[in-house]
């Protein structure tokens, strides 16, 4: 109901608003002339503002000098390279022998460049030109050579801070989307990977790139992706967030149908199960579709340790999903509602402790737990070296003082510390579990238990009607799938993994049967 | 369609906001009853007191209770009924009185003597009162139990809740929660044991040092206290029912008859079996017990088959005049607190509804026959007794 409340009013909005879109730059092509100097008026006509345009004019001495320039942007290009490998061979031409077009000529046996290509319009080669390379015009042609020596600044490939590990590989994602793409051949090293380049946004040119491996990712899931990004119309996308929220199956919902990571492990593993990622040029962070409830709870690092840990650490992941969550609600439902359900000595300590505290529990609860994000936002927003003052500040204001001024009571604090730290194990759903733990709250407080479960059955209610391209979101809890358990309720070894998840890839063999190691039949001969 | 949504918005918000937060109460408007006791004044008037948790005081001592004020509070007042009382009560404590976390009933013995069903109507029929509350009957008031104070514990209704856990060590007195009573009230023929419950003053330098002690055991007649067991019959009814879970038997050292040996019961389990012969009702108590020497005090050597053998021959002969005691005054009384009549129905369905009717006088004239069958098994680490050799 309240998707159609959004849904109204922002039909609502687009009816009111009849300002057009900014013209899209590349709608008109405009042909070339055949003279130079038409094709160089109209680049500075395009650029009519752009002092980083460098337009450089020579000549290439063959049989019959032709005259020719080039227009790159500076810093985006590779100046030892182009210098090297584009205007060196092209200045030292003298009287040769070679027979066919200048343009011929210049393209195979002049550049030595690996990438040359022939456009036949300017926006062609604006976009080029904007994206790095090295336009070439030349007299007497209507065609544009584009020599890709592109080289601008930027970070190298290093460890996420986000999802940092013990044992696995280091590397994460950049803000190049070659280098990300790199990143991924160099795991899966097979034709059949996929990877089909767009690009999205009028005035950013966002190109991105969809990466599927042939026989294992389901063809209508790849299709559904392109048709979602093809319809995306939009300025900019800045973000793969952008993207996101752009093709999300529930753009209303809490829970995110789309996932996303920062690691080419991570994204490879996904691609393997069956999954589609998408890489955006200019962030590290790569999206993956579809994307299940269930995923929130694996971590890559749970598939290269043993796997007795990784299954009690994901039940770990669980329990502190729930706690962070419900806990804060239970709390409150049970000490105003329902005291008979604690054990006798547990309600005399919560009791002793409440004794002096000013504040009904559900006021102390979000008292608390709004300190608590306020907190939290400031720590991650603050430059490194204030961030001391801010945990001084946080465990002495909101544990110590708050109790010993008798603000609030000890338990509480208690309770919203192990739901903070708790937040924190299942990262995706940070967000998730902050808003849903505000929301029980307050239904738990106007109800008791009652409302928390009429909560707790609305949030599970929504999350069994979510689907994420096609996929349910719960599976394969729901519907349920026995073998697909074996990568949820616990963590198989890898030799007894042998099928991929059904809901994601109808190749479902990943392995032979019977790998499970065992000592050589014939010890010690 | 904006109707729609404003109706619906409406009806979260109504949901919500009618039930009005209803029950809902802070920990510290609570008054938390820990004990309640029960006496009925010379002019008919019910006497409730309460043992009122300070969580304040809780909160000061966490370490000392020495430290001064006392953890509970106790308050008494008068009402015509229970109910009443209870909230007569509210005129002098600032807190609602909360009752979810009762632990102890104490009834005083003049009230029993006049039926504890009027009194426990309350307790039974109000959903904040837990069936599974500990009671006990007290010679003395009940007011005084409510009001004595413990060594042990912050809180001395909970020393009382243990003191009613921890009687398997003895098998002396027994365990009786409200929910036994209960089933024994619906019951047509059962009768009940309730645990006795006294304040002992210290006999040391601080003499106004008291303590409480679970000593002996009130027979009811259906609902009517009719007297006491002693530990020893106590544990006879308890040998019958099957509840001897451990505790310590004495008996003269076989050899060194001058001195005793203490036996551990390890475990103890008992069946009845009713025989209606010429209708005539007989009972026959198997009763087996496994046992541990658990102390000799004597030199005789006892670690050999022939010594178990006379231990388990004294240890049959001492649980069987344990249980011959009990049988005996409960016939006398005419109390079925062995529940022989549920055994009778069992075996005799058609017969049942004759005896039924007149069951007291059937249950005096059973003839009871007792089968023990101890065994010993260990004998600690000791293999002859710790005495000086000579």
């Amino acid at each position: 109901m309240l998707t159609k409340i959004i849904r109204t009013s922002t039909r609502k909005k687009r009816r009111q608003s009849p300002e057009p879109l900014l013209p899209n730059p590349s709608e008109n092509p405009t042909t070339l002339s055949k003279k130079l100097e038409d094709n160089r008026q109209a680049i500075l006509k395009i650029f009519p503002k752009a002092d980083d345009l460098v337009i450089r004019e020579f000549t290439i001495g063959t049989e019959t000098p032709v005259q020719a320039f080039a227009v790159m942007i500076f810093g985006l290009f590779n100046e030892d390279s182009v210098n090297e490998n584009l205007f060196k061979p092209l200045l030292s031409v003298h009287n040769n022998h070679l027979t066919g077009t200048t343009l011929e000529i210049v393209k195979e046996s002049i550049l030595s460049v690996s990438s040359v290509e022939e456009v036949q319009t300017l926006e062609d080669a604006v976009t080029g030109i904007l994206s790095g390379d090295t336009a070439l015009f030349l007299d007497g042609t209507d065609s544009i050579l584009i020599a890709s020596i592109r080289g601008f600044a930027a970070r190298s490939v290093e460890e996420p801070s986000t999802e940092s590990v013990i044992r696995g590989p280091r590397e994460g994602f950049v803000e190049s989307l070659s280098t990300n793409i790199s990143l991924i051949r160099r795991k899966i090293k097979n034709p059949n990977l996929m990877v089909e380049k767009m690009t999205v946004g009028r005035q950013t040119k966002t190109s991105l790139a969809i990466v599927h491996i042939q026989g294992i990712a389901n063809d209508e899931v790849v299709q559904e992706v392109k048709k979602r990004i093809c319809r995306i119309e939009t300025d900019s996308v800045l973000e793969s967030g952008y993207i996101e929220s752009f093709i999300e199956d529930a753009p209303y919902s809490l829970f995110p149908t789309v996932g996303n990571s920062e690691k080419p492990d991570i994204v490879s593993a996904k691609l393997l199960e069956g999954r589609v990622a998408i890489l955006t040029d200019g962030t590290p962070l790569a999206l993956t579709v579809p994307y299940l409830f269930i995923e929130a709870f694996q971590n890559s690092e749970d598939y290269y340790s043993r796997p007795y840990l990784a299954t009690f650490i994901r039940w770990l992941r669980w329990l502190a999903f729930f706690i962070s969550t419900f806990v804060p609600a239970l709390y409150v439902a049970i000490t105003t509602y329902h005291q008979e359900l604690l054990p006798t000595s547990l309600l005399i300590s919560i009791a002793s402790a409440n004794e002096g505290s000013p504040f009904p529990t559900i006021v102390e609860a979000l008292l608390m737990q709004i300190a608590y994000e306020i907190l939290r936002e400031a720590g991650l927003r603050l430059p490194k070296a204030v961030g001391q003052a801010v945990s001084i500040v946080g465990a002495l204001v909101i544990g110590e003082a708050a109790v010993s001024a008798g603000l609030v009571g000890a338990p509480m604090v208690v309770v919203v510390a192990l739901t903070g730290i708790s937040s924190f194990v299942v990262p995706a759903f940070t967000d998730v579990t902050t808003i849903a733990r505000f929301v029980l709250l307050i239904l738990s407080s106007f109800s008791g238990l009652y409302g928390v479960m009429l909560g707790f059955a609305g949030f599970v209610i929504h999350q069994l009607s979510l689907r994420s391209f096609g996929v349910p979101y719960m599976s394969p809890l729901v519907p349920l799938n026995g073998a697909g358990l074996n990568d949820v309720i616990i963590r198989k070894p890898w030799w007894a993994m042998t099928s991929r998840p059904l809901s994601l890839s109808r190749n479902r063999t990943r392995q032979a049967d019977s790998l499970a190691p065992s000592p050589p039949e014939n010890p010690g001969n | 369609m904006r109707r729609r949504i404003t109706l619906i918005i409406l009806a979260i918000l109504l949901l919500l906001l009618l039930p009005g937060c209803w029950n809902r109460r802070e920990l510290n408007t609570m008054a938390i009853v820990e004990a309640v006791g029960v006496d009925r004044t010379e002019d008919g008037q019910i006497d409730v007191s309460l043992q009122i948790l300070k969580p304040s005081a809780i909160k000061s001592s966490t370490s000392e209770k020495a430290s001064g004020s006392k953890s509970v509070w106790v308050v008494t007042s008068k009402g015509e009924t229970v109910f009443d009382a209870v909230r007569n009560a509210s005129l002098q404590t600032d807190r609602k009185a909360y009752f979810s976390h009762n632990t102890v009933y104490v009834l005083s013995e003049e009230l029993a003597r006049n039926g504890i069903s009027d009194e426990l109507d309350l307790f039974t029929r109000d959903p904040e009162f837990r069936k599974s509350t500990y009671v006990f009957i007290t010679r003395r008031k009940a007011e005084d139990i409510i009001r004595s104070d413990y060594e042990q514990e912050k809180i001395p209704a909970q020393a009382i809740e243990k003191l009613a856990k921890s009687t398997y060590a003895a098998s002396k007195v027994p365990k009786v929660q409200l929910i036994d009573l209960l089933k024994n009230f619906a019951s047509r023929t059962n009768d009940s044991i309730v645990p006795g419950i006294d304040i002992i003053q210290g006999e040391t330098k601080n003499t106004n040092e008291e303590s409480l002690k679970l000593d002996g055991t009130a027979i009811l007649k259906r609902d009517r206290m009719v007297g006491w067991f002693n530990a020893q019959e106590t544990r006879g009814v308890l040998w019958v029912l099957g509840k001897v879970k451990s505790g310590i038997i004495d008996i003269a050292t076989p050899g060194d008859e001058r001195k005793k040996s203490g036996i551990e019961i390890i475990r103890a389990n008992s069946n009845v079996v009713p025989e209606l012969v010429d209708g005539n009702l007989k009972m026959t108590i198997n009763v087996h017990m496994d046992g541990n020497l658990g102390e000799e005090m004597g030199s005789s050597d006892l670690v050999k088959p022939e010594s178990f053998d006379e231990l388990e021959k004294r240890l049959d002969t001492v649980i069987e005049e344990e249980i011959n005691s009990a049988v005996s005054k409960a016939q006398d009384w005419d109390v079925d607190i062995f529940k022989f009549g549920p055994d009778v129905h069992r075996k005799y369905p058609q017969e049942w509804p004759e005896l039924e009717k007149n069951w007291p006088e059937e249950f005096r004239k059973i003839q009871v026959n007792i089968v023990v069958d101890a065994k010993l098994h260990w004998s600690g680490f000791l293999k002859k007794p710790v005495h000086p050799t000579t």
